[in-house]
């Protein structure tokens, strides 16, 4: 009985076609309309204009230590002053230099790993969703086998080859994480290329490169941003489990992971230590995602009915 | 005695961002038992919003308001969600245009067959398996035994509308409703589930409200005709009567349309209707056809009520039935 | 008459149902199809879905190759026309005016795509052409910046026929072109359809199972059953005179508006065949009312009688029928005068 809704819809939509705005004029309607991803895009457009003038935010080098000011407290505690606002941690760095600097690390870290992992991922779902046939079955072969190999004993390994490094971190994230680009991508496009208008530009005589490009791409461009969104919460989260246990970024860059892995000792009686890394990562985790689940709302194809 | 279903009046609305749209304005028939009501018109004009407004099926958003609106004696309007939700499936029934979406694909055909007459009847397993193939037959199913423990997915198209069916008669309904059976379907398909469901109205003396586009399934199984456009009824009137003698200019312009053999020369031009359906948002007033009419005069701007004749036929029309079959 | 295009013995195969516990199984779409369209005719192609008349058009589209047999174009092989010249002159009319115009692109853009693969003139000259190509359509030139969601089906469906006419190619085939709309969107999209062979000279293929519609616009007919085709002629005589037991049930399911005439009851019976696995003999004969005992074990030849195709025992019976009794005549008179 579900579909007598459907029906209903159909019918206001055929009304409603006469006062339709433009696809570009939908979305930023939809998109100004929509409270989470509003909140959310403003929340994560601050950390990042925080990170890209992070030397005017915090009045202190990240790097330089000063031993007699070790561990003091934040502010808003017992002791704290406004010398430093986050207080210092055990090597008496300034926190919220470090806090602004790892926002830095983890955005990043974040970007780059997606921007790699998706232009693989897009390649290989676009390949296997328009290609299908051969090319489809290598291409999911290929995918099993990276799902096989567990993210962490493969950082493991490269680390204990190369050395822990920002570079190595990035390398081994970015070719890792494109299985659910590959995934979402071949599925979207295999259900694009079966519409008439693939068609009817193969039957126009346009190649296959074109085809792709201006057809199927443009079609199924919304999938992919919707998953690189949160596969940069995703690639941060990572990061900083992975610098928590040594196999990431290392000392002393201020990565949260890390700042989060240093602080352990001091968890009983300075918690904040821990707690104000945390908090800085899980907001900007909580943001990206709630950007991605804005732009997966809004980005929702016009025409998939 | 009362006719069956009776509908006066019956308005729906649904709330948009761009204001209010008014799909259904004001619509009114009845149905006997036995008879056939066919509710004919293009996309739009309202006649799938009218079914489901009848099932209490709309989205949720949409305001339904009627003066009346009853099943023989069991008023519609004043019945409680749970009180309609017994009557749907029991004494009204309903069926879609894709079948597919209306089955479970995870349950076989027997179970679903069976749980609408356990959900509604009182009833044992033994007894409502013997009613789902006794149904099954009925609707033209070979080898019903097997097909019980068939997945939808196991059918073709033509055999999904029949379990539809098969499944709308589970509790013996007083009312079928059925929007656009056969759309979905081959030609050769829609006649058969078209005279199954003509003999099983006249078998089990169910009232039938068919929608539909397409006038030749009209012409053909209808007793009665309601002509829709833009949320009204703008003609009504048995069968015979209106494709004898169509008296609204969209009735007329209508049946221009279609090719048919012996009438229209081969590869010569078609009658067409000029012009787009009006917006149904907002306030409407006036005939809401006169943009898209030729006989078009001043009094159009004014509201144009359904006028009936002795015969029962009724025209929403300031033109007179001369004038118009003088005119064309 | 020369034939524009032109199949002979096409056949197109698929392989299916192939998986880890079975085999793959073939399944014929088009088996051994031989046509002939001349230019300037409308040729209709009605069956059933499932029956292959859309595998059949994407093989003459140049989109599908066929597995055995040929397709001739203007006498040259088909598939041995180079891409672009087969596009331009060959040009496909979708079904689904929905799905059949890309979402992203304005309707400029998407009319506007033939003459950019093609490489014609020059993008004020393209403009133009495209100016000129929505007039002759009927859509208002302001409507070329707009996106089709902005459009009614109908208005959708004229952006389609203007695409695939810039081009000005000399065969349309036109799949299901107004099954998706309101009827009197479709009476307007026929006669643009038919205004425009007049004014081009165009030659289409009309693949459609409204059967009014293949009647009013065909000059000829021809009727597919499992990938077969069992009746083809001239529009008046098939549908005077339907020949294939098919085809008259064909006919007679059609709901013309003549109330009083009820319900036609074609006695089909059993369930459109499986066509991986097809009936023996005459694929028809387990729906057919006049199946005969060799209709089960023997495939009927095709008949042809100038210039019209039917393949069915009955007719070839009753051709032998006749053939025995001129001859018998032919001997009688030949023996009266000595």
């Amino acid at each position: 009985m579900a579909d007598g809704i459907g029906i209903a819809s159909a019918t206001v939509d055929d009304v409603e076609r006469a006062l339709t705005p433009a696809p570009g004029t939908v979305r930023l309607r939809r998109m100004l309309g929509h409270r989470g991803f509003v909140i959310a895009g403003v929340v994560l457009a601050l950390i990042i204009a925080m990170a890209l003038a992070a030397p005017l935010v915090a009045a202190h080098d990240p790097y330089i230590q000063d031993l007699s000011n070790r561990l003091v407290p934040p502010v808003f505690l017992e002791g704290g002053s406004w010398a430093h606002p986050l207080g210092t941690d055990a090597l008496g760095r300034d926190y919220l230099a470090r806090v602004v600097y790892g926002a830095r690390i983890s955005l990043l870290i974040g970007v780059l790993t997606a921007l790699m992992s998706g232009i693989i991922g897009a390649v290989l779902g676009v390949s296997a969703g328009y290609f299908g046939g051969r090319i489809d079955s290598v291409i999911c072969y290929i995918l099993a086998v990276r799902l096989s190999m567990p993210v962490v004993l493969v950082a493991l390994a490269v680390v204990s080859l190369v050395g822990g490094s920002l570079t190595a971190v990035i390398m081994v994230m970015g070719l890792l994480l494109w299985d659910r680009y590959a995934v979402v991508m071949r599925s979207a496009t295999q259900q694009v290329r079966a519409l008439d208008y693939v068609a009817a530009a193969a039957a126009v005589g346009a190649s296959t490169a074109r085809i792709v490009l201006a057809e199927v791409l443009p079609n199924v461009l919304n999938n992919l941003i919707v998953v690189a969104t949160f596969e940069v919460a995703h690639a941060i989260l990572l990061e900083a489990a992975l610098s928590f246990l040594g196999l990431g970024v290392q000392p002393p860059l201020p990565s949260w992971g890390l700042m989060i892995a240093e602080g352990r000792e001091h968890l009983l009686f300075e918690p904040w230590v821990i707690i104000i890394p945390g908090i800085a990562l899980s907001l900007l985790v909580l943001a990206v995602n709630m950007v991605g689940d804005g732009v997966r709302d809004i980005a929702a194809p016009e025409n998939r009915n | 005695m009362s006719a069956l279903l009776e509908v006066r009046d019956l308005v729906v609305d649904i709330p948009l961002a761009a204001g209010m749209l008014h799909p259904v304005r004001g619509v009114t028939f009845s149905v006997e038992r036995g008879e056939t009501l066919c509710i004919v018109g293009e996309s739009g004009c309202g006649k799938s919003l009218t079914a489901l407004a009848l099932m209490a099926l709309l989205p949720r958003r949409a305001k339904r308001t009627a003066a009346k609106l009853t099943l023989s004696d069991t008023d519609l309007l004043a019945a409680r969600d749970d009180e309609l939700a017994d009557l749907r499936g029991s004494r009204m029934a309903m069926i879609f245009q894709e079948p597919m979406t209306s089955l479970n694909p995870a349950y076989t055909i027997g179970n679903q067959l069976e749980e609408m007459l356990l959900r509604h009847r009182r009833a044992t397993r033994a007894e409502a398996r013997e009613r789902a193939l006794f149904l099954l037959e009925k609707v033209g199913i070979t080898a019903a035994a097997s097909r019980l423990s068939q997945y939808p997915h196991q059918l073709s198209g033509g055999l999904r509308q029949r379990v539809m069916i098969a499944m709308a008669l589970m509790c013996g309904p007083d009312l079928m409703i059925a929007d656009e059976p056969t759309t979905a379907l081959d030609v050769t398909i829609q006649a058969q589930i078209l005279l199954l469901l003509g003999q099983l109205r006249r078998e089990f003396g169910m009232g039938l409200v068919l929608i539909t586009h397409d006038l030749g399934i009209v012409a053909r199984i209808a007793d009665r005709v309601a002509v829709m456009y833009a949320g009204q009824i703008v003609e009504h009137g048995s069968a015979a009567e209106v494709f004898r003698e169509p008296r609204h200019p969209y009735t007329r312009g209508l049946m221009a349309c279609i090719p048919v053999p012996g009438k229209v020369a081969r590869g010569s031009p078609l009658g067409s209707i000029p012009g787009m359906v009006p917006s149904l948002i907002g306030s409407m007033s006036g005939c809401s056809f006169r943009s898209r009419c030729e006989f078009r005069r001043d009094q159009c701007e004014a509201e144009i009520a359904l006028v009936e004749d002795a015969t029962g036929h009724a025209t929403r029309c300031i033109l007179s039935v001369d004038e118009v079959t003088a005119a064309t | 008459m020369t034939a524009l295009i032109e199949t002979r013995d096409a056949e197109r195969t698929f392989r299916v149902g192939r998986s880890l516990f079975q085999a793959a199984r073939t399944l014929k779409a088009v088996n051994r199809v031989s046509l002939s369209v001349a230019k300037g005719e409308i040729l209709g192609l009605v069956g059933e879905s499932g029956c292959g008349k859309s595998t059949l058009a994407k093989m003459l589209l140049g989109l599908l190759e066929p597995t055995a047999g040929e397709i001739l174009f203007a006498g040259q092989p088909l598939y041995s026309i180079p891409r672009l010249e087969r596009a331009r002159r060959v040009q496909p009319i979708f079904q689904d005016p929905y799905s059949s115009l890309n979402p992203r692109q304005t309707i400029a853009a998407i009319v506007s795509l033939p003459l950019r693969v093609h490489g014609v003139g020059s993008p004020t000259e393209q403009k133009k052409r495209v100016a000129e190509i929505l007039d002759l359509v009927g859509l208002a030139r302001r409507y070329a910046d707009n996106y089709p969601n902005q459009l009614s089906g109908g208005q959708r469906q004229r952006v389609a026929i203007a695409r695939a006419l810039v081009m000005r190619p000399e065969l349309v085939i036109c799949d299901e072109p107004t099954s998706a709309l309101d009827v009197s969107v479709q009476s307007q999209i026929l006669n643009l359809l038919l205004e425009l062979r007049k004014e081009l000279g165009v030659t289409y293929i009309l693949i459609s199972h409204n059967l009014a519609v293949v009647e009013h616009l065909a000059t000829r007919v021809a009727v597919m059953y499992l990938g077969r085709i069992v009746e083809e002629k001239d529009t008046e005589s098939l549908f005077r005179h339907p020949e294939h037991p098919y085809t008259q049930v064909l006919l007679e399911s059609v709901l013309t508006p003549e109330p009083g005439l009820g319900i036609p009851d074609s006695q089909l019976g059993v369930a459109f065949p499986n066509p991986i696995d097809p009936p023996s003999g005459c694929t028809f004969h387990p729906r057919c009312r006049y199946a005969l005992p060799r209709c089960s074990t023997e495939a009927p030849v095709p008949l042809r009688t100038n210039g019209s195709l039917v393949e069915c025992h009955l007719s070839l019976e009753r051709a032998a029928r006749e053939h025995r009794a001129a001859a018998a005549a032919d001997t009688a008179t030949g023996a009266a005068p000595q």
